[in-house]
């Protein structure tokens, strides 16, 4: 697979067909390629020697997917930042990159894009959204182009670190072209000309499997905003239009149209699966949607962002959903072999689409990510080496797992503070370390609330300094709001509980159990 | 029934402000989400047999815990 080649070629085959659709508007996949052409041919210029990543700001725009595939054709990789990241963050990622070039892909009110404009002070350049339009509609292609390939870096996308500050992860072009060889075989075989909705931001790695797997079938993405994805009325309005094959969403967000009573096989007939990544699927969500959609495929998968998107996958079926078990997340792909560490039954991920590491960050890479011989590997792998196919980066998840007697693996839970909340990743000291920053707080630890299995919210524990922040509502709403200036809100604790002192172990370590189970 | 709603509502929320204070709008104060407001409505159908759907309710009408209370009272009467 060549993603860049295959939409070129898309794009002569069927120019006039929509490639991206969202309530931004649309675009053809003639247009798609002629606009990143034009805008590749820019940022060239601007760039000149320089093949830093390229900053990409915005939601569901049509622009944004213009702006991606620029970037990638400019010889640069982009690093997807979404609208409703915090100034705090967007800094951190900005300094990282270190005077970055950023577009702006969403269309903004005058006095907001000041504001915006204003959060990137530190970059290098900066292009406005109508400067983008333009540039793309008559913009002249000035310069030969030369395309990322290879090991080259595709996309960049920040992620929770445990340092409070978050950590880029890399994936090449042969990663994602890798993947995509694979991707196109789920639920049977994805069919060509498909229409694929997208419910994560651009920021989550699982909008790239709807993304890339509909541009490289010739399909077309329908992407829910977030205000959208808010207002459950007008988002079935929205929905039942589109024609939807291919649903690919976090299951909190199936649970929120589940919701609804008119979801179902009748409402969206053209469903032909269900594609799950970025967080356990609840068994209670399965049986509800397999029984709501009896026709339609309902599929999991389980993967890190740092090996793309998704490495294992599994129909759901009906027997799997009878007993209320957790779910198996299935079978490694081709390319890709699965060992679990023996002592710490860690899962462990080697293949042809592991990330290189973090981005400018050698030593975090080197704790999780190293290189194994494919050789000794298979022999230590013992019976489950046969998918194995070359390639040898491999890292270390953090998740437990184990497999049943048909080698179906099971993810169960992690070895280290990292949760899933709604589909989000979150490292619960990256929150500790903002909480203690808060003004009032002398020390602070965070715990997970978990209800049948799954993290169902999170709980702050905060010692407050003197009385700078009251012992009532007001004080919590305080912690509450400034750790929304700091973080994205769904890190942000529901609950905020004070304390004289945090319990502590016999060892005089921060007791998380005994946290958890007073979250 | 109000103080079944009421814990409901605050263990949602996450804060005994909801209790002290029945009529703080949950959404202005950043108190529920729109996941939360699902799992509430499941709940509502799961505890007294009441099916609401989102899209049948205006964010007005169920701004507050004393305004949940008072629809779902008079859905039930």
């Amino acid at each position: 697979m060549d993603i860049l080649r295959k939409i070129e070629e898309y794009a002569t085959a069927q120019s006039e067909r929509t490639a991206f659709r969202s309530r931004n508007g649309e675009i053809s996949y003639g247009e798609l390629w002629e606009r990143s052409g034009r805008l590749a041919s820019e940022i060239e210029n601007l760039m000149c020697d320089s093949r830093d990543p390229v900053i990409v700001y915005g939601h569901k725009d049509p622009m944004m997917i213009v702006c991606f595939i620029a970037c990638v054709r400019s010889g640069r990789a982009y690093c997807p930042i979404d609208i409703n990241t915090p100034a705090q963050r967007i800094a951190q990622i900005s300094e990282k990159i270190g005077k970055p070039l950023v577009i702006m892909a969403e269309k903004t009110s005058a006095a907001s894009e000041i504001e915006k404009r204003e959060m990137f002070t530190g970059s290098r350049w900066l292009i406005g959204y109508e400067t983008i339009r333009e540039l793309t509609k008559s913009g002249k292609i000035t310069t030969a182009l030369s395309p990322c390939s290879d090991e080259n870096d595709f996309y960049i996308i920040f992620t929770s670190g445990t340092t409070g500050k978050p950590k880029g992860v890399r994936i090449t072009v042969n990663d994602l072209n890798n993947y995509l060889d694979w991707a196109m075989s789920l639920a049977g075989g994805i069919e060509e000309r498909a229409v694929f909705m997208n419910q994560a931001p651009y920021s989550f790695d699982l909008s790239v499997m709807d993304l890339y797997l509909s541009l490289a079938t010739g399909g077309t993405v329908v992407s829910v905003d977030r205000l959208l994805q808010k207002d459950s009325y007008r988002l079935m309005d929205y929905l039942s239009g589109q024609g939807i094959n291919y649903w690919v969403s976090t299951p909190s967000f199936a649970d929120i149209c589940l919701a609804e009573e008119r979801f179902d096989a009748a409402f969206l007939p053209e469903v032909k699966a269900f594609l799950f990544c970025g967080e356990v699927l609840p068994c209670e969500t399965a049986k509800r949607l397999i029984k709501r959609f009896p026709d339609s495929k309902v599929i999991n998968t389980y993967g890190p962002t740092e090996s793309t998107v998704c490495v294992t996958e599994i129909q759901i079926t009906e027997e799997m959903t009878a007993g209320n078990e957790p779910l198996p997340v299935g079978k490694a792909r081709p390319g890709t072999r699965i060992e679990l560490n023996p002592e710490t039954s860690e899962i462990i991920i080697i293949g042809d689409t592991v990330s290189p590491g973090y981005y400018k960050e050698p030593m975090l890479t080197s704790k999780t990510f190293f290189f194994m011989d494919p050789l000794s590997a298979c022999e230590s792998a013992g019976a489950r080496q046969a998918t194995y196919s070359g390639g040898s980066r491999a890292y270390r998840t953090g998740d437990k797992g184990h497999f049943d007697e048909d080698g179906n693996l099971y993810c169960d839970g992690r070895i280290d503070n990292q949760i899933k909340l709604h589909g989000y990743r979150i490292e619960i000291e990256d929150i500790e370390a903002n909480l203690v920053t808060v003004y009032g707080v002398k020390r602070g630890a965070v715990a997970q609330r978990i209800r049948d299995g799954r993290v169902e919210s999170l709980t702050a524990f905060v010692i407050r300094d003197g009385d700078l922040i009251t012992d009532d509502y007001f004080g919590r709403k305080v912690i509450r709001t400034a750790l929304r200036e700091k973080m994205p809100s769904y890190m942000v604790p529901k609950r905020v509980i004070f304390l004289d002192e945090l319990p502590v172990t016999n060892n005089g370590k921060l007791d998380r159990k005994r946290l958890r189970e007073m979250a | 029934m109000r103080e079944k709603l009421l814990v409901m509502i605050e263990e949602l929320c996450g804060d005994e402000i909801v209790r002290e204070d029945p009529d703080i709008d949950l959404l202005e104060e950043g108190l529920i989400d729109s996941l939360d407001y699902i799992e509430l409505l499941l709940k509502i159908e799961d505890e007294f047999g009441l099916k609401m759907s989102p899209s049948e309710l205006t964010r007005e009408e169920m701004a507050t815990p004393n305004r949940i209370i008072a629809v779902v009272e008079k859905r039930l009467a």
